[in-house]
């Protein structure tokens, strides 16, 4: 079943087309994941999902056409993200940051204590509610942008680069939490990463991007040997 | 409307706007490459008009048009001490825009006050650049006020022509583009913040220097200057030179119109209404690059 | 910024007996009366600024709306005081939203653009409208004051009478801090797109922030004019809204309540610099300044600094004298 179908999208930015014609569609409870070149369009394809952009084309989650509503709106609906640069509420400590998903993101803030505290033992930060955002490490500043995403309840969890800084431990227990949070909450995962090695163990599929559409879709093993990828990635040299 | 009317109308408004262009394109030129709204862009207007009456009525002797002369290169100084002292040291701050806005707000008050503790509050009169009346096509235009536009237009043509073919125009134009990129090819960019605010304060000067004959000289005769150039700034697009010069003469022919027809005492209130529905249909100005 | 609940008890305290102990000279209570008026000015305005982020500069110009909405209506319709002070406050707070609904796709400086542009507007409009009953350059004046049982309040009936305005207002400035709605203008502040990911709604919070800031300032111009009897648009001067400003940054922005003791210390420094003539104002745009370039957090973030020092320094002692007893 698919929870999420992305539909011939396209976005212009006055000439350039950042994402062109692109179509794919993401099962429910999957990893999918999203490599490609610098510029290849992929976080582009995660604000318009978002709602920070419009373009023209359909987008349908959970059945329900999402193309025209607007970011938080988007939100009530039951998908979060994480962003590749982290964006933390720097003045407000963990727990703080965490209440804001947990109280604006679910519709009607019942149970927003209980969300809370789900979000931050799940990601680990028990001890470091009352760290000001700004004085956390990178390593505790994803996981805090992961729970506060968390706590809104999502359906689809879309996560951006989560890779870039973290020391091979680090992204070891990152990994780690990510299949976590698949495997036992059934929550659909988009991931979009530079290092293969990554998206190879994750993903149930993986979607390779070139200048804003999709080159190839299937399983990390295939995708990989595939002629079209190896060129994208190492060249053309080795047709020379 | 008789032929008379409408060539008096015409030559009003190109010396009105050409003298309101001087004074914004200092502004555009300040946020397009500095990246600053120069609050204290009309205090440089008020300092550039005293500094002239201080030297015409300290040195008699010497001929008024010298006077000018000397004033402009003390306006520019003006400009980029402020930058120095002030501004690009605040630069390094995170949050610099709004530390900066506000700081350049503060030094207008200083400014202002400092002028009215130096020059004291009585009004103070410039005298025109040369005496006399032109007689064209039926009607009169002071010496003064051709002059002004000749003046006026010369210093635009100039300044456009700095922009493309000097290499400093050029650096201006690569770090309003892009500042970090203009570092990385090795342009100091301190530098070219400096004399950018330095000619804004020059461009100050000079349009008080030329528009206080017709009025007087008082601690805060900038601030409708500063409010029109503001305007026109806004509506031709924050940064972009072509944008304020149309803007400067669209602006300034609606003025003389109006002022002709319903009344001066209008002009100010057109301009604020035109700004404010700029701003909210289309912020970017005629001409204008990204929104803040 | 967590002042504890004595501080807070004690200063009010103080603020509460002040005319008692000054019983002999009305010119120091009217100056107490003042900065109380200010203070909620300034906290108003730092809602706005400092805690939601939207660069309004507006606020000076709300103020002069709510003072002009309830004289003219006190002295062309006979309008009580307190009915025109709620009904300026209301319009204000409509003007308010307008101007957020014109700002709602405005980022950063360009609000204050606009903003400003309504200040500057509005001097030029009033002179205008001396046919419609604005008064022109010289404004409104005997304005009707403030009635108690058929009687003008007497200068610690104002005092009192702003005490009150002042407690219930910064009431509800705390409260709306402390609230889910303060922490939606933090969010929007600290990270926009994170927080609009979040499920927290832009347009309305900033909408929100406009109506309430307003509604708060009106309610200050309208009591202003009262108290004074005469507005005019000098109080849209350079120098009254650079004082207002330099009240919330040397208390320090998005510090409450920062902002009230920036109003204190400015009304009482603008008034011991009278005597001075013109160089108040110059000391006041140095003033402005010098506390930008060297206490940008303002006072309260200086005292918090303060306290962060001496809690390391505490520390440290601790340390050091853990480790000569082991």
């Amino acid at each position: 079943m698919n929870i999420l179908e992305v539909d011939h999208l396209t976005l212009r930015f006055g000439d350039l087309a950042a994402v062109k014609d692109l179509s794919f569609e993401v099962e429910k409870g999957e990893i999918f994941g999203i490599a490609g070149p610098n510029g290849a369009g992929k976080s582009t394809v995660f604000n318009i999902i978002t709602g920070f952009y419009h373009g023209t084309g359909k987008i349908i989650f959970d059945n329900i056409d999402i193309s025209r509503l607007s970011t938080h709106q988007i939100c009530y609906k039951g998908i979060a993200r994480t962003f590749q640069i982290p964006q933390l509420f720097l003045t407000l400590p963990v727990i703080d940051n965490v209440r804001v998903g947990a109280h604006f993101g679910v519709q009607g803030a019942k149970n927003e204590k209980k969300n809370m505290k789900e979000a931050i033992s799940l990601l680990g930060l028990q001890g470091r509610e009352n760290v000001i955002a700004a004085n956390l490490n990178l390593f505790d500043k994803k996981r805090t942008m992961l729970a506060f995403a968390m706590a809104t309840k999502p359906k689809l969890l879309l996560i951006d680069e989560p890779i870039g800084g973290l020391s091979p431990t680090e992204t070891k227990e990152l990994m780690a939490l990510i299949q976590k949070v698949n495997k036992e909450l059934g929550l659909t995962i988009i991931i979009i990463e530079h290092l293969m090695k990554v998206l190879k163990q994750l993903s149930n599929r993986l979607m390779i991007m070139e200048s804003g559409t999709n080159i190839i879709i299937g399983p990390p093993e295939e995708v990989v040997k595939d002629e079209k990828v190896i060129e994208i990635y190492l060249g053309r040299s080795k047709h020379a | 409307m008789t032929s008379e009317v409408l060539i008096s109308l015409l030559i009003s408004g190109v010396r009105v706007s050409a003298l309101y262009c001087l004074m914004a394109l200092g502004l555009t030129l300040v946020f397009g490459v500095g990246k600053v709204f120069n609050y204290a862009h009309g205090a440089f207007f008020t300092w550039g008009a005293y500094i002239a009456w201080a030297l015409h009525n300290g040195f008699p002797d010497l001929a008024y048009p010298v006077v000018f002369v000397i004033t402009i290169p003390i306006m520019f100084a003006f400009g980029a001490v402020f930058d120095g002292l002030i501004i690009t040291p605040l630069r390094r701050r995170p949050g610099w825009m709004f530390t900066v806005f506000i700081v350049t707000l503060g030094s207008a008050l200083f400014l202002d006050s400092l002028a009215l503790v130096v020059f004291g509050p009585r009004y103070k009169s410039l005298p025109p650049l040369i005496e006399g009346n032109l007689h064209i096509a039926g009607s009169v235009v002071s010496n003064h006020d051709a002059l002004s536009l000749l003046i006026a237009v010369s210093i635009v043509i100039g300044l456009g022509l700095f922009l493309s073919r000097t290499m400093q125009g050029k650096s201006m134009r690569a770090v309003a583009q892009d500042t970090v990129g203009a570092q990385m090819v090795g342009i100091p960019t301190n530098i070219v913040f400096r004399y950018t605010f330095g000619l804004a304060g020059a461009l100050a000067g000079i349009s008080g220097v030329l528009l206080a004959p017709k009025t007087f000289i008082f601690p805060i005769v900038g601030w409708p200057i500063l409010i029109k150039a503001f305007v026109i700034v806004v509506f031709g697009g924050l940064g972009s030179v072509r944008g304020t010069l149309y803007a400067a003469f669209i602006l300034g022919m609606i003025e003389v119109v109006i002022s002709y027809y319903i009344g001066a005492v209008w002009a100010l209130p057109f301009f604020l209404v035109v700004f404010w529905i700029a701003l909210v249909f289309k912020p970017q100005g005629l001409f204008g690059l990204a929104e803040g | 910024m967590n002042i504890n609940k004595k501080t807070v008890l004690i200063s009010l305290s103080v603020i509460a007996i002040l005319p008692l102990i000054f019983r002999g000279n009305p010119y120091i209570i009217h100056i107490l009366t003042l900065a109380l008026i200010w203070s909620v000015v300034a906290s108003a305005w730092d809602l706005i600024v400092g805690y939601a982020y939207v660069f309004s500069f507006g606020q000076m110009a709300l103020f002069v709306i709510g003072g002009y909405t309830s004289s003219m209506m006190a002295l062309y319709w006979g309008v009580s005081p307190f009915l025109g002070m709620a009904a300026g406050a209301g319009l204000t707070a409509l003007a308010g939203i307008v101007i957020g609904l014109s700002c709602l796709r405005l980022r950063g400086m360009y609000v204050a653009v606009a903003t400003l542009g309504l200040h500057l507007v509005l001097p030029p409009l009033l002179l205008q409208g001396r046919a419609y009953g604005t008064g022109g350059s010289r404004g409104l004046g005997s304005i009707p004051p403030i009635e108690v049982l058929g009687q003008p309040l007497d200068m610690f009936g104002w005092y009192y009478a702003a005490f009150g305005i002042f407690l219930a207002m910064l009431f509800l400035i705390d409260r709306i801090i402390n609230s889910s709605t303060g922490l939606a203008f933090v969010s929007l502040r600290d990270a926009h797109a994170a927080a609009s990911s979040l499920g927290v709604n832009e347009y309305r919070y900033k909408l929100m922030v406009f109506g309430i800031s307003a509604f708060i300032t009106g309610l200050m111009g309208g009591f202003y004019s009262h108290y004074i009897g005469v507005i005019s648009p000098t109080i849209l001067g350079t120098d009254i809204f650079l004082m207002v400003i330099a009240m919330m940054l040397f208390g320090g922005l998005g510090r409450f309540p920062g902002a009230v003791i920036g109003a204190f210390a400015i009304t009482l420094a603008n008034e011991l610099l009278r005597p001075v003539g013109h160089f108040r104002h110059l000391i006041l745009g140095a003033v402005i300044v010098a506390t930008l370039i060297y206490m940008p957090q303002g006072l309260i973030g200086l005292l918090e600094s303060l306290g962060n020092l001496m809690s390391r320094v505490k520390n440290r002692c601790l340390n050091m004298r853990h480790k000569e007893t082991t």
